[in-house]
């Protein structure tokens, strides 16, 4: 059975629905439903003043409506499906271990930041910090996989430890800054500084503007790890597989830090 | 089915009321890709050479299968090799020496595991060493691959394989004939139909044996010598297990991932000799065995037979 969520109108303030996830909700009834708070200030704020609820607590859940005022919408999920038809605000998917998160529509910052495990789909745009590590945290993503088909903000996949970030679009400034492991691919271009402080971890650029100092060209040599790459790519479509399968030029660093990391940008 | 105790006649082949008897092993398969399938074969070839018996190879292994370029991992063509061993840490053994000596070493190859299943040996975390600190792991939806760079670019190689342990090994045919060329026509139409069963391999020169064994022999410290009683030459001498007709034997070992894949193996091999005929191949077809005491698996060709 699936949980339909309709939002009624906008909201004049932000939700917080990390609590609103299928492995929180087992057994819960429409009233206890109705019941759970949202808030992000001092007062309450019941889900159902500003929801519709139809259907039974199961793995499955539907948010209709969405907005950008919606944070955290699937955070530490667990298991199951979350499907969104709007926007979201912050935060989603953030820590999230498993399942499957699919929204149609943009996402704000830090969208999948310390995801461990599952899948985030995000059918638009994504904000600043796109598998980043919020306030805090000393890692971002480790692990999991991660898609946008628009565009992200400044320093996707900052300290991205694991997992797999392909960014359909453009990406802004800082894009893998402080990458300790995983691969990000930007199919468009990247903005400037890309991969600043990156320890380990691979970057596949389309373009992009100008690299920290820190890395140092190795050439272009012929990889089979782009061909493994590109047949684990199909599910994220042509463009991530073309890149993979371009001509690329190899740039290593960031030798201002560890210097064990990789930037693949498609040679000229 | 009743167990014969007549030898069957088919399309004048005698087939013996006779079965083979095998042993369980541990096996492993990886899969060998490069840009094209003459280096990956070459890579799979040197890698199984010197792999007939465990008795004195301490594996056994051979080319299960060629893989086209859209089933492989990084979509090259590719080989799969199958490795059979006594024990796991033989296996492990065998693996680690034979694809850091003849995999990694080849140009262009890569190395990935081959079959399916929890229980892992080292593949690439035996050989990522070779790198000296500048290998890269990357990981990808339940996959963990090595990049380890060498002279011509990188080896990549998955860091586990899968290891089974209902693989079955000493599956066996007696190709026995009226002269040694139709013995061995006889023979090589056997292993050709075999080599169409996934998931088995026949691990001897060709996929033929001419020196069958038995255990045992009257030196100490050789734990297996000459089968006399199927060496022609010995006819008149020895308690001799050969007919008037039959001038030369030739014997097919079968290893297989499985009972099933052994046993596939056999019916393919002796339905493609029985369709040859006791002219041109083989007059008349047994197996080998121990009376049924030691392995656990016997094979009767009764229940084979086409």
């Amino acid at each position: 059975m699936t949980l339909t969520l309709t939002l009624k109108s906008p909201p004049p303030f932000r939700l917080d629905m990390s609590g609103v996830v299928p492995h929180l909700l087992q057994g819960l009834t429409t009233q206890a439903l109705a019941r759970l708070d949202v808030t992000t200030m001092r007062v309450p704020v019941p889900l159902g003043d500003w929801f519709r609820i139809a259907g039974t607590p199961g793995s499955d859940m539907v948010i209709y409506d969405a907005c950008g005022e919606l944070d955290q919408v699937g955070a530490a999920l667990q298991g199951g499906n979350i499907v969104v038809a709007g926007n979201v605000g912050r935060a989603a998917g953030a820590g999230m271990s498993g399942g499957h998160i699919t929204i149609h529509g943009h996402a704000g910052a830090y969208a999948g930041a310390m995801m461990r495990g599952g899948t985030l789909d995000i059918m638009g745009n994504a904000g600043d910090h796109l598998a980043g590590a919020t306030v805090g945290a000393l890692d971002g993503m480790t692990g999991g996989a991660l898609q946008v088909r628009g565009h992200a903000g400044r320093r996707a996949g900052d300290r991205m430890r694991g997992g797999m970030i392909v960014i359909n679009g453009h990406a802004g400034a800082q894009a893998g800054s402080r990458l300790g492991g995983g691969t990000l691919m930007v199919c468009g271009k990247a903005g400037p500084e890309a991969g600043v402080m990156m320890r380990r971890g691979t970057l596949y650029l389309n373009e992009a503007g100008p690299l920290p100092p820190g890395f140092v060209d190795c050439g272009t040599p012929d990889l089979v790890f782009h061909k493994w790459l590109a047949q684990q790519l199909q599910p994220y479509g042509h463009s991530a597989m073309a890149l993979a399968r371009a001509k690329l030029r190899r740039y290593q660093g960031d030798m201002a830090d560890l210097g064990k990391g990789e930037i693949f940008l498609c040679a000229p | 089915m009743p167990k014969l105790t007549t030898p069957l006649l088919r399309n004048g082949v005698r087939i013996d009321a006779s079965f083979a008897e095998a042993f369980g092993m541990r096996a492993t398969a990886v899969i060998i890709t490069a840009p094209n399938l003459k280096w990956a074969r070459q890579a799979a070839v040197t890698m199984t050479g010197f792999a007939t018996s465990v008795i004195g190879c301490g594996c056994e292994a051979g080319i299960d299968a060629h893989l086209s370029a859209d089933i492989t991992p990084d979509g090259r063509p590719g080989v799969r090799v199958l490795i059979f061993a006594m024990s796991t840490d033989a296996l492990q053994k065998a693996l680690s020496d034979r694809v850091g000596q003849a995999v990694l070493t080849c140009p262009g190859t890569a190395c990935y595991n081959g079959l399916a299943g929890s229980e892992g040996l080292e593949l690439g975390d035996a050989l990522r060493g070779f790198a000296d600190g500048f290998q890269i792991s990357k990981r990808h939806e339940g996959r963990h691959i090595w990049r380890l760079p060498v002279m011509d670019g990188e080896f990549l190689c998955e860091a586990t394989c899968a290891m089974t342990r209902d693989a079955v090994g000493g599956g066996n045919l007696l190709v026995m004939g009226a002269s040694p060329a139709a013995t061995m026509r006889a023979a090589e139409a056997g292993v050709a139909a075999m080599q169409g069963v996934a998931g088995a391999i026949m691990p001897f020169p060709g996929g033929i044996v001419r020196s069958g064994s038995k255990v045992g022999s009257k030196y100490p410290g050789q734990s297996a010598s000459t089968n006399e009683a199927y060496c022609p030459s010995l006819r008149g001498a020895v308690a001799s297990a050969l007919d008037d007709d039959v001038a030369s034997v030739l014997e097919i070992v079968i290893d297989g991932l499985d009972y099933a894949a052994v046993a596939a193996a056999m019916r393919a091999g002796l339905k493609a000799m029985i369709a040859l005929g006791p002219e041109r191949g083989a007059v008349r077809i047994g197996a080998g065995n121990y009376g049924g005491k030691l392995g656990p698996h016997h094979f009767h060709l009764a229940d084979l037979v086409p």
